[in-house]
């Protein structure tokens, strides 16, 4: 019987366990034990407090218009998701995910790393180095003042050689990170936001300056810039806009028709929103800033770690980034004239917008593009798919706004997108094919790149 | 035994005493209820500053080189002035609103945050501040 077991069964299993250990074994080598603790032990609190010190240095550097913002976020939330990375159980680099993303160096699993201390380092050097030669003394000291406080609190505890090698850690990621950036197109491209020269393309459906004290509109080259995914340029295309006509019975002329009635018939409500969201530049941090900040509130409300919060970052940062480019290309590609140009030269003289017309063509509306992406990128994080989330955006309060409440991540997108429409500077049509293509954007986002599950 | 034990009850209770307590939570929403006053103050003036900034380009655009607009160019010189202080007044504001909200709000707690949001817009609203009802907030 016995010699019936070691032939049958014994036997062939103690040869699988010796083959299985030895395979084991050198996996071991290859992988080897991760020592650090995991991104999800540490709190997302320095990160939330950058981005929002980015919202600071937004308003406060020159040169830094919607693209121009949204591009920094971006590379600010890839280096904050690529110094945490090694801590997030299966997740993916963003190298080979990524247009021109170079290797980016990664963590070595042999030795330990403090995951909020190489995100301290990451963004602080990559916010230096996206406000770089606008930055002056007082904001650059408080990009530098936030990563000394920060870099003390947390290696409280923590062996100096655990905090040398993620500091380390940390700018090499940043620094491989923003070499790749020097050659997506935008490079400190906040010295030169009107890319001049540039000739206006001439034609009645064309754009023409809006405020004859900026007579030159802003970034039309920013649509060649190198997205994060190609897809988010080549695939997310806005059909063409309704044919331009100045014939009164025409369809174009019934749009600027609809602009000019909702105007001389907002209620106050609408007035409010069409203010709310204006988000104008040096006033406030741009749309793109506008979405991060409702990104920190989630952040906060849901006690997110550092884990997800990289996660959630790196994902808008992709989504905004690549909002403004395939929306930038769009409105270039049409360059059509903004409703308070047609109005004033073939319905009424006298309109006047509820808000400041920004300096670029009309088709499509950068707010409902990137509240669309966005607004994908937090049903993607914060739902289970259906968008239901009791939402309060307090990010205003600061700007003499009171709070807007939703219940839908989607209904907050199209208020932002329809609030262009109320304030007179967009046709209603820019709003929903902008929402749609930003929708889009942020779906490609959410599921075109590898990013690990199961956050905290 | 009998006294000690009243003068300790006495001296927990005048701990737990909730009355300091809220006057010192009051005091905090009130100091933010006057600076988001301000704030929704500046704001009113900002946006009325940029529609007669607005027009007077407009104005200025039209009348190119027909009307004598000296007086005009003048006047807009001075709006741009007043928009440029009315900006660092605002951006100074909005930091310290910011950090004031962030260390009073209770993001993780969705019935407390309710109440303090409905505490908060009572008190801007008492003032005489501009207060939007939320409930009037448009569906589509």
């Amino acid at each position: 019987m016995a010699k019936l077991y070691l032939r049958r069964g014994l036997l062939p299993a103690i040869m699988v366990a010796i083959i299985f250990s030895s395979c084991h074994k050198d996996n071991t080598k290859i992988e080897p034990i991760n020592v650090s603790p995991a991104a999800r032990s540490y709190s997302s609190k320095q990160l939330q407090d950058y981005f929002t010190l980015m919202c600071t240095l937004t308003k406060s550097t020159k040169g830094f218009y919607p693209p121009q913002a949204a591009r920094a976020y971006g590379y600010v939330g890839i280096a904050a998701y690529e110094s945490v990375r090694g801590g997030i159980p299966g997740a993916a680099s963003l190298y080979g995910q990524l247009n021109g993303l170079t290797p980016v160096p990664t963590a070595n699993s042999a030795v330990q790393y403090n995951w909020a201390i190489s995100s301290n380092a990451a963004i602080a050097d990559m916010m230096r180095d996206m406000f770089d030669l606008n930055l002056t003394t007082i904001t650059k000291g408080k990009i530098d003042s936030s990563e000394q406080a920060n870099l003390a609190a947390l290696s409280a505890g923590v062996s100096q050689d655990v905090v040398d090698r993620s500091v380390q850690f940390g700018k090499s990621v940043s620094a491989a990170i923003y070499e790749a950036s020097k050659t997506d197109g935008g490079h400190q491209s906040y010295l030169d936001a009107f890319q001049l020269p540039y000739t206006l393309p001439a034609g009645d459906f064309c754009w023409v300056a809006t405020n004859p004290a900026v007579p030159n509109p802003i970034s039309p080259k920013w649509g060649t810039n190198r997205p994060f995914l190609s897809a988010n340029v080549n695939n997310v295309t806005p059909p063409a806009h309704t044919t331009f006509s100045a014939d009164a019975s025409s369809a174009f002329y019934a749009n600027a028709m609809g602009v000019y009635n909702q105007v001389k018939n907002n209620s106050a409500e609408q007035v409010e929103i069409a203010k709310f969201w204006a988000d104008d530049p040096f006033n406030t941090c741009t749309p793109a800033g506008h979405t991060f900040n409702i990104l920190v509130q989630l952040l906060k409300e849901n006690n997110a770690t550092l884990e997800k919060a990289s996660v959630a970052f790196a994902k808008l940062s992709i989504a905004e980034n690549d909002a403004f480019i395939s929306c930038w290309k769009c409105k270039y590609q049409y360059n059509l004239i903004r409703p308070v140009s047609y109005i004033k030269k073939y319905i009424d003289p006298t309109f006047a917008t509820v808000i400041g017309t920004p300096a670029f063509p009309s088709y499509s509306s950068g707010h409902a593009y990137e509240s669309g992406a966005g607004s994908m990128v937090f049903i993607n994080m914060f739902t289970n798919g259906n968008g239901n989330y009791d939402f309060t955006d307090y990010s205003q309060l600061q700007y003499g706004f009171p709070s807007r409440h939703y219940s839908n991540f989607t209904d907050m997108a199209l208020e932002c997108a329809n609030s262009r429409f109320y304030g007179g500077i967009h046709y209603n049509e820019d709003n929903l094919e902008g929402l749609k293509m930003g929708q889009e954007v942020g779906d490609n986002v959410n599921k075109l790149i590898v990013w690990p599950a199961n956050l905290k | 035994m009998r006294l000690l034990f009243c003068c300790l009850v006495v001296v927990v209770m005048s701990c737990n005493n909730p009355a300091p307590k809220n006057t010192g939570k009051d005091g905090r929403l009130d100091r933010l209820a006057d600076r988001s006053c301000r704030a929704i103050s500046i704001r009113q003036q900002r946006f009325a500053l940029a529609n007669q900034i607005r027009f007077a380009t407009d104005t200025l655009a039209t009348l190119k080189g027909k009307n004598d607009t000296m007086r005009l160019h003048n006047e807009l010189q001075i709006c741009l002035r007043q928009k440029d202080s009315l900006l660092k007044a605002s951006l100074a504001l909005a930091d310290t609103i910011r950090m004031q909200l962030d260390s009073m709000m209770p993001y993780s707690d969705k019935a407390a945050q309710k109440q303090f949001t409905a505490k908060l817009d009572s008190t801007l609203k008492a003032r005489g501040c501009e207060v939007t009802t939320r409930e009037d907030n448009i569906r589509h």
